[in-house]
């Protein structure tokens, strides 16, 4: 396995994704439309020594990235497909006719644009399958990220959970062939259920880092915490945890403290402005990198 | 359990809320997920990826006949709920609406009376009574921590117009889930006063209500979907009572209460959230649809567990229907005058 540092800095935020309340999403979504506001703070993180980033390629971040004179230091961890700008777009076509359009869209696209350098990527491009319109769709994202550092490739949560629920090994296999064979890169799966993908890795004898919600509140780790914490507890398999602070509920000091005992290889921390960077990264610094 | 003792599912329409229900069933031990229609061939062809043991049908009829089936969740356009129904009550099925009940109060009227006498679960996809944050507060209100409820102040922003794709459907949808949170609140409502500064279903626009409730209890309500900002559609309830007042969204409860009462401090009492522990075992998409999805499986298994009723779908289109009516006619609309 690539190895995965232990401390990630998250874009929730500059997505305009918050879990505090939805006027905070509100602020963000404003904020954070402005690369200005994105740029200090990936600033402040790669001073104070985090060189992870992971995102997925919304075109704020990507502007700031080609801003941010470290953007070829930092080690991407691109989250696809970019479910959230899906989900804004989707309407009764819902968020899987929305991915199938673009991913068409983006046949075409890459055809007029890409020329024969993406025809010759996509394999697959006679046959329209799911499958293959999937594969059109990430070669599309990640070529967002070309001109970085990518050393890690994320299933978004919703896209796992989904594959998760239709009991099909064959989307894991497919997903972690292309990362790996086409993309050269470690595959992670993001999950909100961790408690029913761990089980379900392991019977399908699939080995990647897992990263889900692993907090003090048991927010939104399913099926409970206690089940959760119980598989933590016992499991080989590299977990990256996320939602730490419960969305915003817990400080940082209190939130790190849960977790510094766990059997945690990862942290992703997402921040919402530059003083927050300093003080969140300070502390998560001090406890997991030099406890 | 044994396989009898399972409802044998089919899904209608395969859109973004008929993949949410054919996962959540898929992962029900109560249920088993046995085939799906949908009249949209390319998208079946893909779904043969993801779902390959599952028979996909373009044809209603041909799917009733090949599989055995007692429960299904119908996922289409409301236009097709009546004849959907028509044809699924007649073969004693557990039916499951997605909301709003039907295209109009006439259609939604006819369904009922298609319905009425038989003895399987109908239910219909609302998902607010399903959110915890949402029964917390229906619980302060049921229990009188306010006292005497005066009135209440409700919003709902979205930013449907700045999607291309938006639909007069998605708006009427999202009206629906709003009135019904309200009317589950507060309960029914006797009239009504709308005004709009555009028509309903323009993409600019939005409508404000004065309702009066058959307890007495007046709202105002106002819903835009066209406001900056709001992706998420964003709700704000503002209840004022004789012993307190309650502020409800989608992230907390604000209670403050002139004296302690029901073990509840005097002045402020914030509930976030992610303090209030989740029963549901599964989470996709938002909270909420996975227990509205399994209490309906269990209603038809006989497990103690409500669902939403059809009943409820029906008063929430009397509201559409009334609003509209309002709206056009510049007056108040009592809903027993909507037919």
């Amino acid at each position: 396995m690539e190895k995965i540092d232990k401390i990630i800095l998250g874009s929730n935020a500059f997505e305009g994704v918050g879990y505090l309340s939805r006027a905070q999403t509100r602020h963000y979504l404003e904020f954070f439309s402005k690369k200005e506001n994105i740029m200090p703070i990936l600033e402040a993180s790669f001073n104070l020594g985090i060189k992870s980033f992971m995102c997925s390629n919304n075109p704020n971040i990507l502007s700031a990235l080609e801003d941010f004179k470290s953007s070829s230091d930092l080690s991407i961890l691109a989250v696809i497909p970019n479910a959230y700008e899906y989900a804004r777009e989707s309407t009764e076509k819902g968020v899987l006719g929305m991915i199938l359009s673009r991913a068409k869209e983006i046949d075409l696209y890459q055809r007029i644009r890409m020329g024969l350098r993406a025809l010759s990527k996509i394999q697959g491009i006679v046959t329209k399958d799911l499958l293959t319109l999937l594969t059109n769709l990430m070669d599309f994202e990640m070529a967002s990220f070309h001109s970085y550092n990518v050393t890690g490739v994320i299933l978004h949560g919703q896209v796992t959970d989904l594959a998760l629920s239709s009991d099909n090994k064959e989307i894991f296999d497919v997903y972690q062939e292309i990362v790996r064979e086409r993309y050269k890169v470690q595959p992670i799966l993001a999950t909100h259920n961790f408690g029913t993908l761990l089980p379900k890795l392991m019977e399908w004898n699939i080995k990647l880092p897992i990263m889900a919600s692993f907090n003090k509140k048991g927010f939104i780790m399913k099926p409970t915490q206690e089940e959760c914490e119980r598989m933590l507890e016992k499991t080989d398999y590299f977990i990256i945890a996320k939602k730490v602070m419960a969305g915003g509920r817990l400080s940082p000091e209190e939130a790190f403290q849960y977790l510094s005992d766990k059997n945690i290889g990862s942290v992703v921390l997402g921040v919402g402005s530059l003083s927050e960077a300093y003080h969140t990264l300070s502390v998560a610094k001090s406890i997991f990198l030099n406890p | 359990m044994l396989p009898q003792d399972k409802r044998m599912v089919g899904i209608i329409g395969f859109g973004k809320r008929g993949i949410l229900h054919a996962s959540m069933v898929n992962i029900n031990p109560d249920a088993e997920w046995k085939a799906v229609c949908d009249t949209n061939a390319q998208l079946l062809t893909y779904m043969k990826n993801f779902y390959p043991n599952i028979p996909f049908f373009l044809n209603l009829d041909e799917m009733l006949e090949q599989i055995i089936l007692d429960t299904i969740f119908i996922c289409t356009p409301e236009y097709t709920h009546l004849p959907l129904v028509k044809k699924l009550s007649q073969k004693n099925m557990n039916i499951f609406i997605e909301q709003p009940l039907a295209d109009s109060l006439a259609s939604s009227k006819k369904m009922m009376n298609l319905i009425s006498g038989k003895n399987n679960v109908y239910s219909i996809g609302y998902y607010s009574p399903f959110k915890v944050l949402f029964q917390k507060a229906k619980g302060l209100l049921d229990n009188k921590a306010l006292d005497k409820v005066k009135r209440y102040r409700a919003s709902m922003y979205c930013t449907l117009s700045q999607s291309f794709h938006y639909s007069e459907r998605t708006i009427i949808n999202t009206l629906s889930s709003f009135f019904h949170l309200i009317y589950w609140l507060f309960g029914p409502v006797k009239s009504l006063y709308g005004r709009a500064s555009h028509k309903l279903t323009e993409v600019k626009s939005g409508i404000s209500l004065i309702l009066d409730h058959s307890s007495g209890l007046m709202g105002l309500l106002d819903f835009s979907w066209s406001r900056p900002g709001y992706p998420l559609p964003t709700v704000n309830i503002s209840v004022e009572g004789t012993g307190g007042t309650l502020e409800i969204s989608d992230d907390n409860l604000k209670l403050y209460l002139y004296k302690k009462k029901q073990g509840l401090e005097r002045g402020w009492t914030t509930l976030n959230i992610s303090d209030i522990p989740s029963p549901s075992r599964f989470f996709l998409c938002e909270e909420g649809y996975y227990e509205g999805n399994s209490s309906f499986i269990q209603s038809c298994s006989g497990e103690k567990k409500s669902s939403i009723s059809l009943e409820e779908g029906l008063e929430i289109m009397r509201m559409i229907e009334a609003s509209q009516l309002s709206i056009d006619l510049k007056r108040v609309i009592f809903l027993d005058e909507v037919k």
